[in-house]
């Protein structure tokens, strides 16, 4: 058995199964992006790492972000800057963020609980691209921006354009100016199903992001003027799972429902359809 | 390897040796045989093991001991008052019998603290949204929304 | 000691008592409460459990070498460790569980290696290290496969144990077909003919689900052997059944045994019966030093859950909507191991009558051997699966005869005073008067929102066991101050509460100052268990016996220091009165005894007799009504259905404790109604646990709440317990989901008759009734 694969223990789960590591301290961002890359695992809040490792998954070398700079929540040229630490409760309770992305903010004040909401990070929600976690795929029908430290300076991402595999510190979230008003959600059906909705300003196309139905949530677009929205967003979607609590068929016919529930409240071209 | 962490627990100011791994129940159970932080789930989902880190409510099986670096951790034993005087919260909990095995009391106490701290007057849609740190097998939850909102009353009429 | 019978009477109605104060309530809100999960002893092991990664294997070989070479280790257990017991398998009357994988596994997440060391991270470590060659065997996922021809056989060979003896018109038997653990049959009356001339038969199948216990705290054990004694500190809930398990186990005297009881986080039957304690104590033999067991909630859900099941009723009725007879083919879905299935069984074949009156009933219930986690206790066992059935069958039935489904109900309603069963108790509760309650605070009369729909549903379950007995011991010190020793553990049901308040009830005295002691079998009276409700009235009335003795005690003693005559004298707080006279007891007990005072003491001890007459052995001690109302909508797109109402209500005779009777249904109500709505254990096609994670298997939490959630608790005075008492813990659990599903069918016009009422589950039963 090799040692990054870990043991079949079933049911071993749990906190002495947190596989030693060395901590790594870091006194600033760009140490810390340096770190990253060299293979240093970023904590945010830690929710899903600690998680992770007490199944088993071993981490060499953990660097926690608090103390780091990264936190905070400002209005910026483009819209509303997130840094990467933001805890969700701290976003929440932000007054840019009441203002500028009031329906995100409510998003995110109501995941969750409270005291997972003091303690999880904007960064490590995106970051751990889980399936069922709903922040990523409410900044993709945004059509936000990661931003990573990248050499001296940062590198934008489209949300959507995530990698499995990125290494890059996070270093903040971009909402763009706006988009927020043209952003709605519905999680009432998880964990089978979540469906995210933004209308895109310029084109008036529908961006839908899906939870909950993947092996990591993902990203459609249906172009403006589309008349059955239900049926076109179950038409373009991967295959979703199968499991115990849904089948993939009514996962799919899920999506549609929803999609064209938001489609109908948020406000564009085609908003009658 | 091992490192120090200095924090205080209860009020009184203590450091010890851990290992990075460790995780903040672990000490607080082993280390200083505050055993009313139970562990259930270890998984961040009952909030049997809640305790105070700088007032924030945080699930001890969750966070590292590192984490408690230089902050200030409450445990259930460390809500009552010297002399025995128990808290709002711990005598609302008593009074309307917001437990039956009592397995989860002790970290639902200390958030009801916390949710109370910020504030005092919960809806309830903000009992329940609080509520969702917490798992309860055994009350259905109704004696426990009374608890709160009793704990409430309890705070207002000291203030009054 | 005195024989406990069903009450025949109406009891006086008692002034209204204050709350008692509880039981240890104040260590719960200070953190000073200790469980078995806080159980340490010094030098101390900590044990883990390898656990088997597949549903049905045999076992080529276990290496263990490299286990055992790491520091730290210091013993390791294996299923030839077991071979070598005096009975290596346990079990409720059928003992085909190995105290740890012998040869083969049966179910994932068996225990196949047990190691104990310095800690759980060198055991866990030492685990990772162990080989197991398994050599996998076909899966049998469910009764249809097990009981298929030519199905892969669970066990080749006939297991340990017996069929528990039944009473007038029921059969039982052990092991009757390939894969059949247990069959029960019930038959009175002459179905066929009722069947051939009844006005209506309707024949409607259901599926009940798997659900886990999930008590937060979940299994642990502490043991040690010591100078030829074993010593248990347990998170089971039955210390002296676990003693004669392993007195058989282990092939020990029963008084070298001792089993501690401390206080237990949470039960609901899932720490009833003999689990992974025989393991734990071998474990500790082997390595001669004490050793812990915790389990995570990860290896508590794939230790036991309740048994899925399928029923399928057959039931006649008469143009007017009487019900005439029904016969009943219940198959439940035993997972790998007995564990106490053969009551189960039993139970449900039993209580499927409901509430109601018949000509005729051929039941059969059977439990079928699956490589699934067992399945076994779990509140109200056998009555939730029946109620289920049986109320929502009742009202399919009233839709198509076109009558109001509580009207149904009324006209069929066994009365109070009419036997449930030929040769059984009667009903001791106003099953009428329950129903009328929910009704009015439901507002079933008032007119519904547009696409609400209202489900009525009342459930029935018999209390308090078969032929249970228990001891009690009452000691007043020369203060005035009761103990109460008794096995009924204190799994938050307030059992210490309500014992210590009987038997300050009976003496006089001050409830805030009796004390319930710790549970240790060397000294605490035994009992059968912490089961079937029965600790208010079985345990309870032993109190109140030993309470009693312990008054004439106090009595006579007083009666020869004052120089009178016993009769002249009444107890009055700590004191006797004697023609107006105060003597304080104190003076008078240290007077005669000296400065280290005096125990009164006194044991009481109750049996409920046998009755060969009675369908299970022994008649009814009491009969305990669930009554649910539920208002849903459903949201025709998504099939999601929203629960706005749910009013559920139970009798307790006589209420000790309100809060701690609402408590109790609450409690009980709400895990019913997680399970109606989405809690379930489920499996991949693979037969692996899709959701055995605290995380994954959701439970129901303050937000998933209906809308409007009350329960109320009625005082219907015909209980056989002190004042008219009965028990009431098991209750709330009984009619919900049926409640829920007949509202469903009311709002939609569709029946879903498989749990959980799932999004996908009602919208297919929409599409189905609607093909667009
Ligand atoms: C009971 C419970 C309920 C929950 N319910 C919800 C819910 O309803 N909706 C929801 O969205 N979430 C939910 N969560 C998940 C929770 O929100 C996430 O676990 C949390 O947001 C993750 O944040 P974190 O800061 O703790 O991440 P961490 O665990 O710190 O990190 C997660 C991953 O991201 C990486 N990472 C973190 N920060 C950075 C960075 N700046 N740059 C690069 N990589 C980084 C880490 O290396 C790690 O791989 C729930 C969790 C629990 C325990
Ligand atoms: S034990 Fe920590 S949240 Fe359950
Ligand atoms: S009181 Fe038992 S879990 Fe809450």
């Amino acid at each position: 058995m090799t040692s990054s694969e870990p043991p079949p223990l079933v049911a071993l789960r749990g906190r002495q199964r947190i596989a030693p590591f060395a901590l790594v301290r870091v006194g600033d961002t760009a140490a810390a992006a340096e770190a990253a890359l060299a293979g240093a695992v970023p904590m945010g809040g830690g929710v899903d790492l600690v998680d992770r490792m007490k199944f088993g998954e071993r981490i060499e070398r953990l660097m926690p972000l608090s103390g780091l700079a990264l936190g905070g929540v400002e209005a910026t040229e483009g819209g509303l800057r997130i840094g990467a630490t933001t805890t969700y409760a701290a976003l929440a309770e932000s007054a840019e963020a009441a203002r500028l992305a009031p329906a995100f903010a409510r998003l995110v004040g109501g995941v969750a609980n409270p005291r997972i909401r003091m303690k999880g990070t904007v960064g490590g929600s995106v970051m751990s691209q889980k399936p069922n976690f709903d922040v990523w795929p409410a900044l993709m029908a945004l059509g936000a921006d990661l931003v990573f430290a990248d050499g001296d300076g940062e590198a934008r991402l489209p949300a959507a354009a995530l990698a499995p595999d990125e290494r890059r510190l996070l270093l903040a979230v971009e909402v763009p100016a706006g988009a927020d008003a043209r952003f709605a959600f519905d999680r009432s059906l998880r964990p089978i199903v979540s469906v995210f909705a933004g209308r895109e300003a310029a084109t008036g196309a529908l961006r839908l992001a899906v939870g909950c139905a993947h092996q990591r949530p993902l990203l459609l677009r249906l172009a403006a003027g589309e008349t059955d929205v239900a049926a076109a967003a179950a038409a373009a979607l991967p295959p979703p799972k199968s499991d115990g609590l849904a089948s993939s068929t009514y996962r799919r016919r899920m999506v549609g429902v929803l999609a064209a529930r938001l489609a109908r409240i948020l406000p564009g071209p085609d908003a009658a359809s | 390897m091992t490192l120090t962490v200095s924090f205080t627990i209860n009020g009184a100011p203590v450091s010890t040796a851990v290992h990075p791994e460790t995780v903040l129940a672990d000490v607080i159970r082993d280390e200083f045989q505050l055993v009313g932080c139970k562990v259930g789930c270890d998984q961040a989902v009952c909030g049997a093991c809640t305790v105070l880190v700088d007032r924030i409510p945080m699930a001890a099986c969750s966070t590292f001991a590192f984490e408690a670096e230089g902050r200030d951790i409450v445990t259930i034993e460390g809500l009552a008052r010297p002399d025995g005087t128990l808290s709002a919260v711990q005598r609302a909990f008593l009074d309307v019998q917001g437990f039956q095995c009592g397995f989860c009391t002790g970290g639902l106490i200390l958030l009801v603290t916390a949710l109370l701290e910020r504030d005092p007057d919960p809806d309830r849609a903000t009992i329940t949204d609080w509520l969702g740190s917490a798992v309860c097998r055994c009350t259905g939850y109704l004696a426990i929304i009374e608890a709160v909102e009793t704990a409430a009353r309890l705070n207002r009429e000291v203030a009054a | 000691m005195s024989l406990l019978l069903p009450s025949n009477r109406i009891h006086p109605a008692l002034p209204s008592h204050p709350e008692p104060p509880q039981q240890g309530g104040h260590a719960k809100v200070t953190g000073a409460a200790r469980y078995a999960f806080d159980a340490a002893l010094p030098g101390m092991l900590h044990a883990k459990v390898l656990r088997s990664p597949h549903p049905h294997a045999r076992i080529r070989g276990i290496d263990t070498a490299k286990a055992a070479a790491l520091p730290g280790v210091v013993a390791i257990v294996t299923g030839a460790d077991a071979r070598a017991l005096a009975l290596p398998t346990y079990g409720f009357t059928i003992q085909d569980q190995p105290v740890i994988a012998i040869d083969k596994v049966r179910h994932v997440g068996e225990a196949v290696v047990a190691v104990a060391a310095r800690d759980e991270r060198t055991a866990l470590a030492a685990l990772a290290l162990v080989d197991v060659d398994y050599d996998p065997l076909p899966a049998l996922p469910d009764p249809a496969a097990a009981l298929a021809p030519g199905a892969p056989l669970l066990f080749e060979e006939p297991q340990p144990g017996f069929a528990l003896p039944v009473g007038a018109g029921s059969t039982s038997r052990k092991e009757p077909a390939p894969n059949v653990l247990y069959e029960y049959t019930y038959t009175r009356g002459g179905v066929d003919a009722a069947l051939d001339r009844a006005d209506h038969v309707f024949t409607d199948s259901f599926a009940f689900s798997a659900i886990n216990h999930y008590h937060l705290e979940p299994h642990v054990n502490v043991a040690r052997f010591e100078d030829g004694r074993l010593e248990l500190w347990s998170s089971n809930q039955d210390p002296f059944m676990l003693r004669a398990d392993l007195s058989r186990i282990f092939g020990m005297p029963d008084t070298d045994i001792r089993v501690h009881t401390p206080l237990i986080g949470g039960g609901f039957g899932g720490k009833s019966y003999c689990k992974m304690e025989p393991l734990v104590a071998l474990i500790a033999q082997k390595a001669r030093r004490p050793v812990r067991l915790a389990l995570t909630l990860d290896e508590s859900i794939l230790t036991l859950t309740k048994h899925a099941a399928e029923l399928t009723l057959t039931t006649a009725v008469g143009a007017d909507g009487r019900l005439l007879a029904r016969r009943a083919d219940i198959v439940l879905d035993g997972g790998a191991y007995c564990d106490a299935s053969v009551m189960v069984a039993l139970k449900t074949g039993f209580r499927i009558a409901g509430a109601y009156h018949w000509d005729a009933l051929d039941v059969r219930s059977r439990v079928v051997r699956t490589t699934k986690v067992p399945a076994g206790s779990f509140r109200g066992f056998g009555g939730t699966q029946a109620s289920y059935a049986s109320e929502c069958q009742m009202d399919m039935i009233a839709h198509r005869l076109g009558i109001d489904p509580y009207d149904l109900r009324v006209m069929n309603f066994l009365g109070p005073d009419e036997p449930f069963a030929p040769g059984d108790s009667a009903i001791d509760s106003d099953l009428k008067g329950g129903l009328d309650e929910v009704c009015t605070r439901l507002g079933y009369r008032a007119p519904k929102k547009a696409g609400h729909g209202f489900g009525l549903a009342v459930g029935i379950k018999d209390g308090g066991g078969t032929g249970n007995h228990a001891g009690a011991i009452v000691k007043v010190s020369q203060s005035g101050r009761i103990t109460v020793l008794a096995a009924t553990a204190e799994i938050g049901q307030g059992a210490g509460t309500t014992l210590c308040s009987i038997a300050a009830d009976v003496l006089g005295l001050d409830a805030a100052d009796a004390r319930y002691g710790a549970i240790d079998t060397d000294v605490t009276p035994l009992n059968n268990g912490t089961h079937v409700s029965c600790g208010t009235v079985v345990t309870g009335s032993a109190v109140a016996e030993a309470a009693a003795s312990v008054r004439e005690e106090i009595l006579a003693f007083a009666a020869e220091q004052l120089q009178c005559a016993p009769a002249d004298l009444a107890l009055e707080g700590w004191a006797v009165r004697r023609n107006g006279a105060l003597h304080p007891l104190e003076p008078m007990v240290r007077g005669y005894y000296g400065g280290q005072g005096f125990a009164f003491t006194a044991y009481g001890h109750v049996k409920v007799p046998y009755d060969d007459g009675a369908p299970l052995r022994s008649q009814n001690l009491f009969w305990m009504p669930c009554w649910t109302g539920a208002e849903v909508s459903v949201d025709r797109e998504t099939g999601r259905v929203t629960v706005h109402r749910l009013v559920v209500g139970s009798d307790a005779g006589r209420i000790i404790s309100r809060r701690a009777c609402e408590g109790q249904v609450a409690g009980a109500a709400i895990q019913a109604y997680g399970q109606a709505m989405f809690e379930s254990l489920r499996y991949t096609p693979a037969l692996q646990p899709e959701n055995a994670t605290p995380w994954t298997y959701r439970v129901a939490q303050a937000a998933d709440l209906p809308e409007h959630f009350e329960v109320f608790v009625t005082e219907h005075m015909r209980g056989p317990g002190p004042g008219g008492l009965k028990g009431i813990g098991e209750a709330g659990m009984l009619s919900i989901a049926a409640a829920i599903g007949n509202a469903i069918e009311d709002a939609t016009g569709v029946r879903v008759n498989a749990m959980p009422f799932s999004p996908e589950a009602v919208l297919a039963a929409l599409d189905a009734a609607d093909p667009a």
